[in-house]
């Protein structure tokens, strides 16, 4: 039989946000389609993928770009190690330490990268730490940058898991530390971790502030370099770039489908 | 006609009709309760009274308007929710005022109302605290003052207890009602506590898969249930096999023992038929009747009942008595006699849907 | 079972990785070094020695170089105390650069405040079918990692002088936007291109508040009679406020410190504060190295503001919407 309207005035709710949500998603994807569009007009009168020819074609581009790479595995590794163990000792033995280190995780969103790369430079380029020209300088700049996000994830994950419950039980078992660490925290922690990885490639990739200030041959300052002589080489890097950050996004989304708390990614590379 | 009238009212989402061609007629002041387990269409139907849903067919009556065309923010209906709703940046006293403020009533009149509303809750004092300075049974007799303040023409409540722990609800529960008469408001309550709509409702609507199973006075529906879902859903029931020995005497033979019903029965020699009992209709002590004999299974103490099941053959009966100190229950294993009059006994054909064996309380129906 | 964290800490001799954790152990279980864990009589020094790694990384990469940002600020070429740094800060040009930080900070917060809110209620609220939300939570996540320099390349090939929509315009619509005066180097462009990500900030930020918002709220308001417009007037709003404000400082914050995407997209022709701040640490421009470390200083004034008046207002409305 008729199935009338639920309510009064949801058609107008309805109407309201319909008409945000084409405003944003128009506001979002004109820019992506223009630059795709704008980076296949490399060879003149003709669509083509010419651009992205030369940018694959420069060997700067894979020098540059695995650097990078390298960097945000680096980053990622020192991260967790610094960060695992640390939440898993506040959550089991130092719930009071808690605040402590969640304010020291946030406060990276307080120091912008500019901030740091100018304090770590000064800091670091007196002798008896002169190490601001070794590249581990560089990775633990990202590595402050990465905190809140990898202390999110994981923080989410011993949650989501019941970190103390696990433990006594497995401690019921008989279960040592070691055992304890390997068989039951951490696999339980993959996707958290795999979250905390993708997350911090897509913002260790296209870095550029702590890059460019600490003269390396980053991904961020290579892009930045193609755009000052180039016209459509750097979009089609724009376009390269989205598509990275995209497919870690969207790896972390499958990783995480189910898990709750995994959500929100916060902040930028800028 | 009634003040409160429905007639025929469906609810469809999408494929799935959740109230069926339900009708009801309450009177002015009335406390009528709606009482049934979760997805029986109670809390759609409250909400269909409130507005908040639109009936797909069918006509809701408010003294003799049609609802269908008023919105929710017309009706002039109080309604208390579950989780109390209340809004976390207003005190108690501007929570209360909010209807009337809204309604462009004058500050003066709108603050002596709020103080009448705090007098009849009791809760003078807290006119400037923040609903998450209160506790849940705080917390919903402001909602339940919010609601009230405009004088509504009827009072919805959908479920307000259920967050609430046990001994608040009870006390709640009475204080609602005794509100409720000494402002003579039309009531209709929503719950799945049985306990909650037997003591404090006029009538009581036992809602079943979007229809109205029974409806009636609370001593009415406990003690004449009038389907075999209203007979298992209220209360405990010892569910019997009998077999017809005489139809014409009403004698019945239960494991072999005979059983007299004092009247008539419509069913042939030999036929089966299910025998209720409610376990306040049984005794230990001997009295004219029938009595059964069996064997203690189980004895709960429930406080101030003490409940024995025991073993008629392959049925379980249940016999409810009063705690005594100074007599023990008896002990288990040991062979009773258990009297009953023939007019409690309830019969019916046998459901194939129903179990044989005695219903607890405490099972929540579908 | 909760006992164990009292029974002591295990034996992280002086060798031992103070790292792992050595958590909890009973007495018949010795620890790794063999050794029976020793009754610590105080718990606390001991456990708290596990977070010395990563208390130690934060120090010596974070807190010392902010702190060392700060004492600079507070000293001449030559290491001698002085105030004369914060005095060259109210130079016309820096004051200048400052003003307009805040302005199109100010600006981008506004504007991605407002457009974030809108489409967050959409997806929230608003009643569209689900799907959309987890495609906008993804896309947000995705977006606001989007800036810095890909960004910038993104809004000079659509609206830079001959980006796809200026041409476009042009050709198929004979607007002219740069003859119009529109320039994408310039506060607008800029702004435009910082509101990219701040709107899918505000996305993020400001959903769980929205779906913090009972819907029982509404309701109830509207069986008291008040329409919609009322509802959010008296109730709805003020409940999101500090929510909102809240954001809308994180969001200021953030258009603030950015550094990459200015440096991309304007190649240093607008002095916003990072900018100059950049300038100087590369070693151009300003002819005064101690005077980068007011800037910065002042900076971190700014975002310490922000950052704790952020928190209040987050604390604020969580003990409304609990």
């Amino acid at each position: 039989m008729s199935n009338r309207k639920t309510r009064h005035g949801t058609g107008v709710r309805k109407a309201f946000s319909w008409l945000w949500m084409i405003i944003g998603l128009v506001y979002f994807f004109l820019p992506l389609a223009a630059t795709f569009l704008f980076s296949l007009k490399g060879k003149k009168g003709v669509l083509s993928f010419v651009a992205y020819q030369h940018v694959f074609a420069d060997p700067k581009f894979l020098k540059t770009f695995g650097f990078s790479l390298e960097m945000s595995i680096l980053t990622v590794i020192i991260g967790l190690a610094l960060i695992v163990p640390t939440a898993i000792w506040i959550h089991l033995k130092l719930p009071k330490a808690k605040p402590v280190i969640e304010f020291f995780t946030l406060l990276p969103f307080v120091i912008p990268p500019i901030i740091l790369a100018f304090g770590l430079i000064r800091i670091y380029s007196r002798p008896p730490f002169a190490i601001v020209s070794s590249p581990l300088l560089l990775v633990a700049g990202y590595v402050i940058i990465a905190f809140p996000y990898i202390y999110k994830s994981v923080d989410a994950g011993l949650r989501a898991m019941d970190l103390r419950g696990l433990t006594e039980a497995a401690q019921s078992l008989g279960a040592g530390w070691l055992t304890l660490l390997f068989q039951v925290i951490l696999p339980n922690l993959r996707t958290a971790l795999l979250s905390a990885l993708f997350l911090t490639f897509a913002i260790v990739i296209g870095e550029l502030t702590l890059a460019v200030l600490l003269a390396w041959p980053a991904f961020g300052p290579y892009m930045a370099l193609m755009g000052r002589n180039l016209a459509y080489e750097p979009a089609a890097l724009a376009i390269l770039s989205f598509g990275m950050t995209w497919g870690a996004i969207g790896l972390i989304q499958a990783v995480s489908r189910g898990r709750p708390g995994q959500g929100s990614n916060l902040g930028g590379t800028h | 006609m009634a003040f409160l009238e429905l007639q025929g009212v469906v609810k469809n989402f999408g494929r799935n009709t959740v109230v069926r061609g339900l009708s009801l007629s309450v009177e002015k002041g009335e406390f009528v309760s709606f009482l049934g387990g979760s997805g029986c269409g109670k809390t759609t139907t409250l909400r269909m009274i409130a507005g908040f849903e639109m009936p797909s067919e069918g006509s809701i009556r408010l003294d003799g308007a049609d609802l269908s065309r008023v919105s929710p923010n017309r009706r002039n209906l109080g309604m208390v929710f579950q989780n109390y709703a209340l809004f976390p940046n207003m005190t108690v006293a501007r929570n209360i005022a909010f209807g009337l403020k809204i309604a462009g009533q004058k500050k003066a009149a709108i603050a002596t109302r709020v103080e009448e509303m705090l007098e009849l809750i009791h809760m003078g004092e807290y006119a400037e605290r923040y609903p998450h300075q209160l506790s849940g049974g705080q917390q919903q007799r402001v909602a339940l003052a919010r609601a009230l303040a405009r004088k509504p023409q009827a009072l919805l409540l959908d479920e307000p207890l259920s967050a609430l722990d046990a001994k608040i609800r009870v006390r709640l529960r009475d204080d609602i009602r005794s509100i409720q008469r000494s402002l003579g408001i039309t009531t209709i309550y929503v719950t799945h506590d049985q306990e909650e709509a037997l003591s404090i409702s006029d009538r009581v609507a036992i809602m079943r898969d979007g229809r109205i199973e029974q409806i009636g006075a609370p001593f009415e529906i406990y003690n004449a249930p009038g389907t075999p879902y209203v007979e298992t859903f209220i209360g405990t029931l010892s569910v019997l096999k009998a077999r017809v020995k005489d139809p014409r005497q009403g004698i019945l033979l239960v494991d072999g023992q005979e059983v007299r019903t004092g009247k008539p029965l419509e069913a042939a020699a030999g036929e089966e038929l299910r025998l209720s009992l409610r376990p306040e209709a049984l005794s230990l002590v001997a009295e004219e009747g029938n009595k059964l004999r069996g064997k203690v299974v189980n004895v709960k103490f429930l406080g101030s009942i003490v409940r024995v099941v025991a073993k008629v053959g392959e049925n379980e009966l249940s016999m409810d008595a009063f705690n005594h100190p100074r007599l023990p229950p008896p002990a288990i294993g040991r062979e009773i006699d258990l009297y009953f009059a023939p007019e409690a006994c309830m019969l019916s054909k046998p459901d194939a849907a129903l179990p044989v064996a005695a219903i607890e309380e405490e099972d929540e129906e579908g | 079972m909760t006992a164990h964290p009292e029974r002591g800490v295990p034996a992280t001799g002086p060798g031992a990785a103070p790292e792992r954790p050595g958590v909890v152990q009973t007495p018949d279980d010795p620890g790794p070094r063999g050794a029976i864990a020793k009754r610590a009589p105080r718990k606390w020094p001991l456990a708290w020695l596990g977070l010395v790694p990563f208390l130690l990384f934060v120090f010596a990469f974070m807190l010392l170089p902010t702190f060392s940002i700060v004492t600079g600020s507070f000293e001449d070429g030559k290491g001698n105390f002085t105030m004369d740094n914060f005095v060259h800060l109210f130079r016309p040009d820096i004051l200048d650069s400052y003003l307009i930080t805040i302005k199109v900070s100010g600006a981008t917060a506004l504007l991605g405040g407002l457009l974030g809110f809108l489409i967050a209620y959409a997806i929230t609220l608003g009643g569209l079918p689900k799907p959309f939300r987890s495609f906008m939570a993804t896309f947000s996540g995705v977006a606001s990692n989007f800036a810095g320099v890909p960004l910038a390349f993104a809004f000079i090939s659509t609206l830079g002088r001959v980006g796809f929509v200026t041409v476009l315009l042009r050709t198929v619509f004979g607007i002219d936007l740069y003859g119009a005066g529109f320039n994408l180097y310039s506060f607008w462009g800029l702004s435009l291109t910082y509101t990219y990500f701040q709107i899918p900030l505000m996305v993020l930020i400001i959903t769980p508040a929205l779906d913090g918002m009972k819907k029982e709220w509404r309701e109830a308001a509207e069986n008291l009679g008040a329409s919609p417009l009322q509802y959010w007037a008296r109730v709805g709003i003020p409940v999101l406020l500090p929510s909102l404000l809240a954001a809308l400082i994180l969001l200021f914050g953030n258009a603030f410190g950015a550094y990459a995407t200015a440096y991309a997209l304007t190649g240093g022709l607008i002095n916003l504060v990072p900018i100059l701040i950049g300038a100087q640490i590369r070693g151009n421009v300003l002819h005064d190295s101690q005077l980068g470390y007011a800037l910065a200083f002042g900076m971190v004034i700014v975002m310490t503001i922000s950052i704790l008046a952020y928190s209040w207002l987050q604390r604020l409305s969580s003990r409304w919407v609990k």
